[in-house]
């Protein structure tokens, strides 16, 4: 990387993708190299996702010596840290972040998996996400999915269907149900092998509830999507209340907090599952930050995002951005 | 009843500096951004909430009112608070269980008591069983100057004013014993301070042991990151100083966890970040039947504060109220929230009780 050099602008806009709102973020250097990163911004929290970065995030960036970029946003969150963690302020700084690692990249001309030290053996491979009870689902064709439905029937439904194709099944329970209807769902599920059931009780935080559901039923359970904090999900790491860690990078943090609780999530047995909103930076600094954990991650994204050319619904492997920084094209 | 409209309000209000230009996360603190919410109701009610707006946040949480809580009251019944939290909360979950989101909800939250108050015609203490006391005592809570000399200005002057107590959010040991010295001359016992989580257990451990003698009535969110429990725990064994956090909760679930792993002495929800009056109540549920003490974190000049009020006259009326040691100047609110002779007294008029002053309003609104 250049010794010298500084952050001259960052700013933060409303981005249309795929017919979801997400939000782009842009880092300038002095020198007129940019940076793009990608703040959470579905479900309607796009703007204020950018009003927190123009607010809170942006003017604590210009004049940041590039040298000292890797440990800006943690020590951004750090002195907001009286203004919460999770939200739009979370999501921004996790785009902050993303930027930033494509700045560096492309000022070092190395893709960012080189830079986490990352050879990128294993390919992250595509779940295609569902968002609806059984719609576009038949058109999945890809080994595993994920439904985003809290119907038992519409689940069962579903389950058998994909059994049927030889398809592995996870489960998206948005949070639905309290720790008996759970309890009977589950146990129906299991007989069906679902590859997991993400986020069954309301509400998420209640890790002893996960807990009791998880020794109840024999049904591996998803979550981290909604968690907080970082310290909030480490806790409930060690808690022994998922056997899947579910990461977003454009939510958590960016890379780096990304990778740390991906590593933390290995060590205490548990698998992952990455989530991004769509195509773009979010995506592609996933693919980075999976590559650099030395087990081949399953991300679950909508069926239309591309991967290596083809819909995700079709599944497959993404191959690994090798241009500079993230590799967007 | 119907809400008809959910309008955010910014105002600006000038800080009036007496030692020193104080800081907050680096930045001078030169004005005052305050949040808050009017609801209008078909029926004429009008109800006031107040966002936590603190570290620039305030633009975002607006942002989150407008595009995301809004959309989900309009139409509803105010009085029907509880199905409509419930509705809200699970609606927006994706979105954070703390930050921006919850911060607007918790104001509409808070506004939704103000109109229930009115429409009954009863205070917001009432519909909590009602006031214990009349008036509540308050203690001082300095701004940060991280020099000595504009401390123990604050703490003479906070004296003066009738303060029966005082804290500082100070994390230099010397700043911290001047100020110890400085209220102890003054016959205040038990100088509270705030370090807003600068160190490492052992850090903490460190400074812990240097202020042992200054009998502190607690030491405040002296960890980084806020939200390490286990770390407060075991501070809170080895070095004797009460402990108190909780204004950074990531949810209603850490209080669980405070009082599970006895990581604090006093806990301290915030009203207009945790969810509002319905989830203070909760949060004070939560560590009820155990030794744990409530004290409320309120750096506020304006509903939030009021509602703090109501809360601790109706449940907790041994609870001391932060009661932020800056100077405004013009504050709309600035009858509700002046001490006198170190006291708030608890409003008595329907609702929240503490209506803007009409013309002070438009004149700091921005």
């Amino acid at each position: 990387m250049n010794a010298g050099g500084c952050i001259d602008s960052a700013r933060a806009e409303v981005w249309p993708q795929a017919g979801v709102e997400t939000v782009r973020v842009r880092v300038r250097s002095d020198s007129g190299v940019e940076g793009i990163g990608e703040a959470f911004g579905s479900l309607g929290i796009a703007r204020a996702a950018c009003s927190a970065f123009d607010s809170m995030i942006a003017p604590r960036c210009a004049g940041i010596e590039l040298a000292a970029t890797r440990e800006l946003p943690e020590s951004i969150r750090r002195a907001l840290y009286g203004a919460s963690a999770n939200g739009p302020f979370a999501y921004a700084l996790s785009g902050l972040e993303i930027a930033l690692w494509d700045l560096r990249g492309k000022l070092a001309g190395r893709p960012v998996h080189e830079l986490l030290g990352s050879a990128g053996e294993l390919r992250p491979w595509a779940m295609p996400r569902v968002d609806a009870c059984g719609r576009d689902a038949d058109l999945v064709q890809a080994p595993a999915m994920v439904l985003a439905c809290s119907d038992p029937d519409a689940i069962e439904t579903m389950a058998r269907a994909c059994e049927g194709r030889g398809q592995r099944l996870a489960v998206d329970a948005g949070c639905a149900w309290n720790v008996h209807e759970a309890t009977t769902i589950l146990r129906r599920l299991r007989k069906l092998d679902p590859l997991w059931v993400a986020d069954p009780v309301w509400p998420p935080e209640d890790s002893a509830a996960l807990s009791v559901l998880r020794a109840r039923c024999g049904v591996p359970l998803a979550g981290g999507w909604h968690a907080a904090s970082l310290s909030d999900i480490e806790r409930r790491l060690a808690s022994g209340c998922w056997d899947i860690a579910e990461l977003d990078v454009t939510r958590i943090g960016g890379i780096d907090p990304f990778v740390r609780l991906a590593r933390m999530a290995l060590r205490q047995g548990l698998a992952l599952c990455a989530r991004v909103a769509g195509p773009g930076p979010g995506l592609l600094a996933t693919l980075h930050a999976c590559a650099s954990l030395g087990v081949a991650v399953p991300i679950a994204c909508p069926a239309d995002v591309q991967v290596g050319g083809a819909p995700a619904a079709g599944g497959g492997t993404w191959p690994l951005p090798t241009g500079p920084g993230l590799g967007l094209p | 009843m119907k809400i008809t409209a959910v309008e955010p309000v910014a105002l600006s209000m000038p800080v009036v500096h007496r030692a020193a230009v104080p800081l907050l996360a680096g930045v001078p603190r030169k004005s005052m951004e305050i949040l808050l919410v009017r609801v209008a109701t078909d029926e004429g009610l009008v109800g006031w909430g107040e966002i936590f707006g603190l570290f620039n946040a305030w633009p975002a949480a607006r942002e989150a009112l407008v595009q995301l809580v809004t959309p989900l009251c309009l139409g509803a019944d105010p009085l029907d608070r509880n199905a409509l939290t419930d509705r809200v909360l699970r609606a927006l979950h994706p979105l954070g269980r703390n930050g921006a989101v919850v911060c607007a909800w918790s104001g509409m939250e808070m506004a939704l008591w103000d109109l229930a108050g009115k429409a009954l015609g009863v205070p917001v203490h009432r519909l909590l069983g009602g006031a214990q006391v009349q008036r509540l005592d308050c203690y001082a809570s300095l701004p940060r100057y991280g020099q000595v000399a504009p401390v123990v200005h604050d703490c003479e002057e906070a004296v003066a004013r009738g303060y029966g107590a005082v804290k500082v959010h100070e994390m230099s040991v010397p700043v911290i014993r001047a100020a110890a010295e400085s209220v102890a001359r003054l016959g205040i016992p038990g100088l509270m301070v705030d370090a807003n989580c600068p160190w490492s257990l052992n850090e903490a451990l460190a400074v812990g042991r240097e202020l042992a003698d200054l009998d502190l009535k607690w030491l405040e969110e002296p960890l980084y990151p806020a939200d390490d429990y286990e770390g407060l725990a075991r501070l809170r064994a080895e070095c004797g100083i009460p402990i108190a956090a909780g204004e950074t909760a990531s949810s209603l679930a850490d209080f669980d966890t405070m009082r599970r792993l006895h990581a604090v002495d006093y806990v301290q929800p915030s009203v207009p970040k945790i969810g509002g009056i319905g989830a203070m109540q909760q949060a004070f549920a939560t560590v009820a039947g155990s030794a744990l003490e409530i004290a409320p974190h309120s750096p506020f000049f304006g509903p939030a504060l009021v509602a703090d009020l109501h809360l601790c006259a109706a449940l907790a009326p041994r609870a001391r109220i932060e009661s932020y040691f800056l100077d405004l100047a013009g504050n709309p609110f600035e009858a509700f929230i002046k001490p006198r002779d170190g006291t708030l007294a608890v409003p008595q008029e329907p609702g929240l009780g503490c209506d803007p002053d009409p013309q002070a309003l438009a004149r700091c609104r921005i």
